[in-house]
Order: structure tokens, then sequence, then C-alpha cells
């Protein structure tokens, strides 16, 4: 079975280790279910970034909160809005790419989207500083 | 009518969940997915408050115009007293319980920064972080001109019947903190404080009425900052962390560099929300401004 082809995170794009289960009504690439919803007025997956996409395109904004209904708040609130967010973030921003370019076929990123993020240096330690989120970065 | 939902998602809320509404501060130790399921159902409330609030209002003046037109109706239309009487006291009384109901809703809000900021902040987080990993947040929500948030107050008094009068106090409204590891490895701060100044000014207008009023300046400062591991990341130059800008603050250490930056958003709404593009934007800019190590040399 092929691999999801979502790129995950934000400011570091990865690849989603799991395997796909169904594909796309919109881009027609195969995806895992974290990486899908119901399309909204019909009953079929969209993955999170054609979704995110269609989401901030539509006027669901401030000037009229009262019309945002349930269905967008669950977007607001989801990690669909994540998705839809990084489309335009990415005008101004290059995320890093923990992975080697060649995997980047059969996704929404390009080699000149991405910044690669050597993923060969990231075994070597998590970390002798254990996850403290007490400690105070400035003197570390 | 919006505020019988409103109360059915209240009531929906876990016993953490209300009582989080009702201290409105606390510390969390907590991954960002637990966060955000936590705070969902009281984001999706909070909104549906706020609209019955909103509609309430509309009602309560709606009622309150027509008590007070049924008053000169009472008066002009003398027969049929008893019904006009009727609908005059169901009048007042709508008005009544919709001032009632609104006051009650108002008791169970929660700032807007909740629902407009930390949930997407929270959830976009966690998006680069290793599934599992906690994340530190301190939220404070109570108010913004609390007692205990008063830092400095001015009395501006010219004297007896002199005026203006003003009336100055400086609130200080650190409310929200949230500490982290990103994938990379790099230690994230993010932090929002908020300084309110409240002027009560008391003048002369220009009917030699004495009048009063109160205006609020509210600056939001928002600190983002990121402590970078010399393994993953080069040092930046002095090129690269020119780019950055005013806001910078830097500092180099034995294994990590840390990088901060801040931005300042000025309102007279105390209770506008901050909005999160601004705090991402400040982390995406530090990202931008360096180079992993590998490249380095190479
Ligand atoms: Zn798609
Ligand atoms: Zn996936």
């Amino acid at each position: 079975m092929e691999n999801c082809n979502m790129k995950r995170g934000f400011f570091f794009l990865r690849d989603c280790d799991h395997p796909a289960h169904q594909s796309c009504c919109t881009c027609g690439k195969a995806f895992c279910n974290d990486h899908l919803r119901i399309k909204p007025g019909s009953n079929e997956p969209v993955c999170l970034d054609c979704l995110g996409k269609t989401m901030q395109q539509s006027p669901q904004n401030k000037a009229n909160t009262a019309s945002r209904d349930r269905y967008n708040d669950d977007y607001y609130y989801d990690d669909v809005w994540c998705y839809g967010y990084r489309h335009n973030y990415y005008s101004s921003y290059r995320p890093w790419y923990v992975g080697h370019t060649s995997d980047l076929q059969g996704s929404h990123f390009g080699e000149n989207d991405i910044r690669v993020f050597e993923p060969s240096a990231e075994i070597d330690d998590m970390d002798a500083e254990a996850p403290d989120p007490e400690a105070n970065v400035f003197d570390s | 009518m919006k505020f019988f939902g409103a109360f059915s998602q209240y009531k929906a809320l876990s016993d953490e969940q209300k009582s989080f509404i009702s201290n409105a501060q606390k510390k969390f130790v907590k991954t960002p997915d637990e966060l955000v399921k936590f705070f969902k159902p009281m984001a999706v409330f909070d909104k549906t408050c706020d609209e019955a609030r909103a509609q309430l209002l509309n009602y309560v003046i709606l009622f309150g115009i027509l008590s007070f037109l049924g008053i000169f109706a009472t008066a002009a239309l003398a027969e049929d007293y008893s019904i006009i009487i009727a609908v005059e006291l169901l009048m007042v009384l709508l008005t009544f319980v919709g001032i009632i109901i609104r006051w009650r809703l108002g008791k169970i809000d929660i700032h807007n920064n909740l629902r407009e900021f930390v949930v997407p902040v929270v959830n976009l987080i966690g998006q680069d972080m290793e599934a599992g990993t906690k994340v530190s947040l301190d939220l404070d929500l109570r108010g913004k001109t609390l007692d205990s948030k008063l830092k400095d107050t001015r009395k501006d008094d010219p004297g007896w019947f002199s005026y203006p009068k003003v009336t100055t106090r400086i609130y200080d409204d650190p409310w929200f903190k949230l500490t982290g590891q990103l994938v990379d490895g790099s230690k994230l701060i993010l932090n929002v404080d908020d300084q309110v100044t409240r002027l009560d000014k008391t003048y002369k207008g220009s009917s030699g009425k004495i009048k009063s009023k109160t205006k609020y300046k509210v600056k939001h400062e928002i600190m983002a900052g990121l402590a970078l591991k010399h393994k993953k990341y080069a040092v930046a130059g002095e090129n690269e962390l020119s780019v950055l800008g005013d806001g910078l603050k830097y500092k180099d250490g034995d294994n990590r560099q840390l990088i901060c930056l801040r931005d300042k958003i000025k309102t007279q709404d105390v209770d506008a929300h901050v909005d999160p593009q601004r705090c991402l934007a400040l982390l995406g800019k530090i990202f931008m401004s360096v180079q992993p190590a590998a490249e380095k040399g190479s």
C-alpha cells in the first residue's frame, strides 16, 4: 500500500509515515485518515491541504462572525486551519523539509518551496537535555 | 434564541472546563493535542455565548423601547386598559428577563483571546512537535484591569473646581506564556504581555456641565523566542541578524543561540483579541534568518 502523501508540519515539513487509505476528491492523491476530512456538502474525502485552501478562501471572517457556523468552528479550532493557513504563510516563508528532495514527488511542494533540513543530522541526539518546560531558555 | 444553545453548550462542559472558565487562570503541562481538545468546547461555547449576548442586547433594546412606548399607549387608549397594561407589563418583564440572562451569560463569558489566539497558536505549534511532547502553558484570562495587575496610578488634579482632573492607571497583564520543544530540538518561548492604560477624565463641557469619561489604551506586546542548537543551526551572522530589525534580542550560549523578536500592537479596546498571525510571523522570521549547521563550510 502506498504511503500517505501529506507533508505534515508547519515550520518543518515531514513525511507522513502512515499508509494511505483513500484519495482526495480534489487533488486525487492518496492520504491516511489523519489527513483526510469529509468534504462539507458532499460525502467525499478531501485532504487537509485542499480543504484548508478552500476554507481560507471562503468568507468566514470576522466581519460576519455570526454566520460562521458550526462547521467553521471545527475548521478554525482544528488542524485544517493550520493547513489552510500555511498556504498563505508560505508566500513569505520557506519551510524546512526534514527529508530528501526526491521524496517531495507526489506532494504539493516543489524543490523551490522548501529548504532542506538534513534528516541525517537528526538522529544523533534527542538529546541530553530532557525537554524541561520549566527550563529557562535564556540560559541554556 | 441563541442563549438556549449557549447554556446547553456550557452544561455539556466538564467540571474541569467549567472551573477553568470561572478561574480563568491556570498553568498547564500537557501536549498541544490535549490542550486543543480541552479548549475547543470552551471556544465553541464562548462564541455562541458572545452571539447570544449580542442577540439579547438587541431584544433588550427592542423590548425597552416598546415598554417605553407602552406608557404613552396606556395613557392614550384608556378604554382598553386591561390589555394594554398586560402588554406593557409583559414588555417590561421581557426587558428585565433579557437583562438578567445577558448578565448571567456575561458571568461565564471568557476573553476572546482563548478562542482567537490560544487555540490556533497551540494547535499550530503542536504541528511541529514530536507526538506526546508536552508544552508548558501559563494562561491568565481573568481580566486586564484587576487591582492585582495595577502597577501605577497618577492623579492630575488642579484643585477644587478646577478641570480637567485626570486619573491614569497603568496595568500590566502578562496573560500568555508558552514554552516547548520543537521537532528540530529548538526550544520555543512565546509570551504575550498587555499593558493597559486607563484614563478617567473629569472635565467641563462647552455648556459648562461637568462630564467624565473613561478611555483605554492597550498595548499588546508579543515576544517570540527560539533557542536553536548549534548542532543544528549555524550561528547567525551580523547580516542575518540585522534583517530582523529593532525588536531583536540575541544571545549566544555554549549549546544554543537564542533569538527573540518582539512585536507591538496598539488598540483602544480592552476586549480586543491578539491576532495569532502576528505571533507566528515572528517565528517564521527567525527561522528564515538562520541556516542549518550542516551547510556551513560545505
Ligand atoms: Zn487534496
Ligand atoms: Zn497522513
